[in-house]
């Protein structure tokens, strides 16, 4: 079956389409943490950061980790080597956007601590 | 002693010839057939279903050959999920808790259940040919996988629970297929053996059991390779076999 008959009929071998789900949420959880460090670090409008999402953001990236683990576990059944690597490489990443956000809300934290 | 399944009361006179030729409208609503599986005694279910229709869940076009057109039962489940966060986002029911924002969760909700809705809209055919001993599967008529039929089998799978209860499922395998449930799960093994190999009897496909070595798997055809191969040979022919060709070899 070409590719271009799969996609007509979205019937992708099994892991696929969570592994490109996975390095969507990947894309867009990057932009929010660039913009996030940009107004922390940079312009220091603090109000512009995205506190206000931090349990949503915190789930998806937890749930974006899960498909990503998902399907390179599905990809790993395969014999397909570049998809292998594909699917590894994207859990890898999803993994790094979750620590350094993770460093981000810390240093948040640190910074928005009060004294007496 | 009669056998224990024999309550289900499969024995029924052979379907006239008349219902052979089935007319393509009573087509349409089996396409929904699978998703309706019963929530209680499941098996006597299934056993309904076998006595109007002997060919369950398949239909017979010709003598030999055998069709099932589906649709898959994740289109409802996609589309309820879908209903429900759409519902939720557009009366705003959890946009906010406390100081956080959380209307990404039914937001979530929305992009998965339409992309599971989506993908299980298109109609899945299965096509059993017993007179080319091949079965054919496509979606919406491009072709996904052919093969020959020893590739095609019903199993009986089991799962149990935390206290070592088991159930058993009945499903419908194959090659590049997606597996079909006939049976959710169910606690009586006779019944749902019976059953099975009365499926696979009725369609001509390999039975397996749950155990991966059983004397309970029927198999009734074999991948072209075994009648050769001394090591996966049928139980007596195929000794039988190696043991004249180490004769001769000698």
């Amino acid at each position: 079956m070409r590719w271009r008959d799969r996609v007509i009929v979205l019937f992708f071998p099994r892991g696929v389409m969570l592994t490109v789900a996975a390095l969507m949420l990947f894309f867009i959880h990057l932009s929010i943490l660039a913009s996030d460090v940009y107004n922390f670090c940079i312009t220091h409008y603090y109000d512009k950061m995205s506190f206000r999402y931090t349990v949503v953001l915190m789930f998806s990236q937890v749930i974006s980790i899960c498909w990503a683990a998902m399907g390179s576990l599905y990809a790993e059944m395969t014999d397909d080597k570049p998809f292998r690597c594909f699917a590894l490489t994207i859990l890898m990443l999803n993994g790094a956007v979750f620590f350094n956000r993770l460093s981000l809300e810390f240093l948040a934290m640190q910074y928005r601590e009060e004294y007496y | 002693m009669s056998y224990p399944a024999d309550r289900l009361c499969l024995t029924q006179p052979q379907a006239p010839k008349g219902q052979i030729s089935r007319l393509p409208s009573t087509l349409h609503s089996k396409r929904f057939q699978l998703w309706a599986l019963g929530l209680f005694r499941t098996e006597r279910h299934l056993a309904k279903r076998l006595k109007s229709n002997s060919f369950y869940p398949f239909t017979q076009e010709l003598p030999n050959v055998f069709v099932l057109e589906y649709y898959l039962d994740t289109l409802w489940k996609g589309a309820l999920l879908f209903v429900v966060c759409l519902f939720l986002i557009s009366f705003s029911l959890v946009s906010q808790v406390r100081e956080q924002k959380t209307w990404g969760f039914p937001a979530y909700g929305m992009g998965v259940g339409l992309w599971i809705m989506i993908s299980s809209l298109p109609l899945r055919r299965l096509v059993l040919n017993h007179t080319l001993g091949t079965y054919h599967f496509s979606i919406q008529g491009h072709t996904v996988s052919q093969g020959p039929m020893h590739q095609v089998y019903v199993r009986l799978a089991l799962s149990s629970d935390a206290y070592r209860k088991c159930f058993f499922q009945l499903v419908l395998c194959g090659h590049k297929l997606e597996p079909l449930v006939l049976v959710q799960l169910s606690q009586h093994y006779e019944q749902m053996e019976f059953l099975g190999r009365h499926i696979a009897r009725k369609l001509n496909i390999n039975y397996f059991d749950c155990l991966a070595t059983s004397y309970r798997h029927v198999v009734r055809h074999w991948p072209l390779e075994a009648a050769i191969s001394p090591g996966i040979g049928r139980r007596k022919t195929g000794v039988y076999r190696s043991a004249q060709w180490d004769q001769v070899d000698v």
